[in-house]
């Protein structure tokens, strides 16, 4: 563990000095995550009023569609990052070379990859902080929080469960060299049904059985009712012991499937080829 | 840093700091699309990258891998790092197998790609980083990282980006990066590719100074350059088509690359054939009016060939051994008399 905390330490310092070298986009993907944060608040005005109706308060469990979307983006931005990042990363260090110069370090190959997404976390954290002070100074957002450890419990768990997809994916990157198109279906699936955007309640009911299967619908459950009304560790319980059992799979699963498609590159000699 | 040092001045009772031992390895083809809907679960056919490779090098020693492009250099220094798992045969470099933990401890590997930084970071910054990934921490880091600088000569550019560096200076900032373990054993891939004459040169020199000299490091280093396996190489293994063709010094290599010694004998007049010996050039390329250039065996088929040349009414004006051309040897070795590969 002291080895992964290392490592993962050289990569956020790493990726600091890298993106501090990058400033303008920096304060570039600020300014679009509140363009972002304006749309939403629009959108929500267009479609509730500032008198939400009856039936969408009952779909979104009493909370207004502003205050609903808006957890649904801070949780997504981690599910995105989960899903995504270990494989870009290990496709970008293999394209620049900089994979093969890791591997002949004592780091073992599968801290590199985990460690390798430190920084797309952290700001994937700055992001989400980002869209709820965004949120609560210019918008007007009422926080009612009940727990912040059934937040970032929930938020842990949901990027372990989604973490053993994006390990798996990088994996696939190694050996295949390009990235796991079911990453695509399961970001649409996640938008679609995991309480994202819109409440899997306002789905026909014979679809609305898929969003149990969609881990993102319990931590986006989990997070409204901790952070938006005012819900405590035991009420969010099911939702989190549902996530553990989702990380229970997949982690297991992904690290599996992960040593395989390694050795196999290595057999191949794809593993640092591009 | 000491149990590096250590290992790298103990003996193993052999003198062996790097043995390959019967590698074989072969990359699958890639198919096209129609041949992977014709039969989408065939095996691809597999292209042999390098077939039984054997070879020793000894501690202290520069051993030149040259060979033409494909020829198996790379996959071999790959084996050797555990980035490639050999299809048969084994690895060692100081008695640890390829790929095992602790490889990292004796072996550095210098990538002959330039592109294997981060070109927004300082040279400074590229170094701490792959100094954390070896466990580097705090002031023992920081002093390394500055002591590396210094020794290749980028103390003064530390703080410039690596986008910012000539060609040379990467190629110097990634032999840093092989040190930072302070391996006794390093990997080198064409340490002099893309840079110009004047500046290879003096990399050689460095290389030569610096790290064997100076440090007594063991270092196999693949090139393609005849000359710079030549200048810096004790013993040089010349691959081919995945196999090693010979393995000698670069003076061994002349003589048992054209199967025998060269003579340039100055007759008169030019007996219209020779016999005893077979010639490489004759009167016009071979030089002065009346000179012949002729590869004999053996040292004493020289007195046969001589002989036979006096029987002819011919006079010897005079006997040099001639010093063949490396280039010569190396086209020899890894081609058929054809010019095709072996």
């Amino acid at each position: 563990m002291r080895d992964f905390l290392r490592i993962a330490w050289a990569f956020l310092v790493r990726d600091f000095q890298v993106e501090t070298s990058y400033r303008l986009a920096f304060v570039l993907q600020v300014f679009g995550l509140l363009v972002s944060a304006t749309l939403w608040y629009f959108m929500a005005r267009f479609v509730g009023g500032n008198h939400p109706s009856a039936r969408m308060l009952e779909l979104t469990g009493n909370l207004d569609y502003f205050a609903y979307v808006l957890v649904g983006l801070m949780v997504s931005r981690f599910l995105d990052v989960s899903l995504h990042a270990y494989a870009s990363q290990i496709r970008q260090e293999q394209t620049t070379g900089t994979l093969e110069a890791m591997l002949v370090t004592p780091a073992r190959l599968g801290h590199v990859i985990v460690a390798s997404s430190a920084w797309a976390f952290l700001f994937a954290a700055i992001q989400s902080g980002l869209y709820l002070v965004f949120g609560v100074t210019l918008f007007g957002l009422h926080l009612d929080v009940g727990s912040v450890a059934g937040i970032l419990a929930a938020l842990v768990l949901t990027v372990l469960a989604f973490s053993g997809i994006g390990i798996l994916s990088a994996a696939f990157v190694l050996y295949f060299k390009r990235g796991n198109p079911v990453n695509f279906v399961i970001s649409s699936m996640t938008m679609l049904f995991g309480n994202v955007l819109i409440p899997a309640r306002s789905l026909p009911e014979s679809l609305q059985w898929i969003s149990r299967l969609i881990p993102v619908s319990y931590a986006t459950e989990a997070v409204r009712g901790a952070l938006l009304k005012g819900q405590g560790l035991r009420e969010i319980l099911p939702d989190l012991g549902a996530l553990a059992a989702f990380a229970a799979v997949l982690v297991p699963l992904g690290l599996l499937g992960a040593r395989i498609a390694v050795n196999r590159a290595k057999r191949e000699g794809s593993l640092v080829q591009y | 840093m000491e149990s590096a040092a250590r290992a790298r001045n103990a003996a193993d009772g052999e003198g062996i700091a790097v043995r390959v031992d019967g590698v074989a390895k072969a990359f699958p083809r890639r198919r096209s699309v129609r041949a992977l809907l014709r039969a989408p679960f065939r095996r691809p056919p597999r292209v042999p990258a390098l077939r039984g490779v054997s070879l020793e090098v000894r501690r202290g020693e520069i051993l030149g891998l040259l060979g033409p492009n494909g020829a198996g250099k790379t996959t071999l220094l790959k084996v050797l790092c555990g980035l490639v798992l050999p299809d048969e045969g084994r690895a060692e470099v100081l008695g640890i197998p390829a790929g095992a933990p602790g490889l990292s401890r004796v072996l550095g590997l210098v990538h002959g790609d330039e592109r294997s930084f981060y070109w927004r970071l300082t040279a400074r910054e590229n170094l701490d980083f792959f100094a954390r990934l070896h466990g580097l921490t705090g002031r023992d880091r920081r002093r390394r990282v500055a002591e590396l600088l210094g020794r290749v000569e980028l103390a003064r550019d530390a703080d410039r980006r690596f986008g910012d560096f000539s060609s040379g200076m990467r190629q110097r900032l990634a032999i840093a990066r092989a040190l930072i373990a302070d391996p006794p054993v390093l990997l080198m891939d064409e340490p002099t590719r893309s840079l110009d004459p004047v500046s290879a040169a003096r990399q050689r020199q460095w290389i030569l100074e610096e790290l064997h000299r100076g440090d007594g490091r063991t270092i196999l280093l693949a090139t393609h350059n005849l000359r710079e396996a030549e200048q810096l190489c004790h013993r040089v293994a010349i691959l081919a088509a995945g196999r090693v063709r010979a393995v000698g010094t670069p003076a061994e290599l002349r003589h048992r690359g054209l199967g025998g010694a060269a003579w340039r004998l100055r007759l008169d007049p030019l007996p219209p054939e020779i016999r005893a010996g077979r010639v490489t050039a004759r009167e016009g390329d071979a030089g002065f009016p009346g000179e012949v250039v002729v590869l004999v065996p053996r040292e004493e088929d020289l007195d046969v060939l001589l002989a036979e040349v006096k029987g002819a009414g011919c006079r010897v004006l005079s006997v040099r051994p001639e010093e063949p051309d490396l280039e010569e040897v190396f086209r020899a070795l890894v081609t058929d008399g054809t010019g095709a590969d072996r």
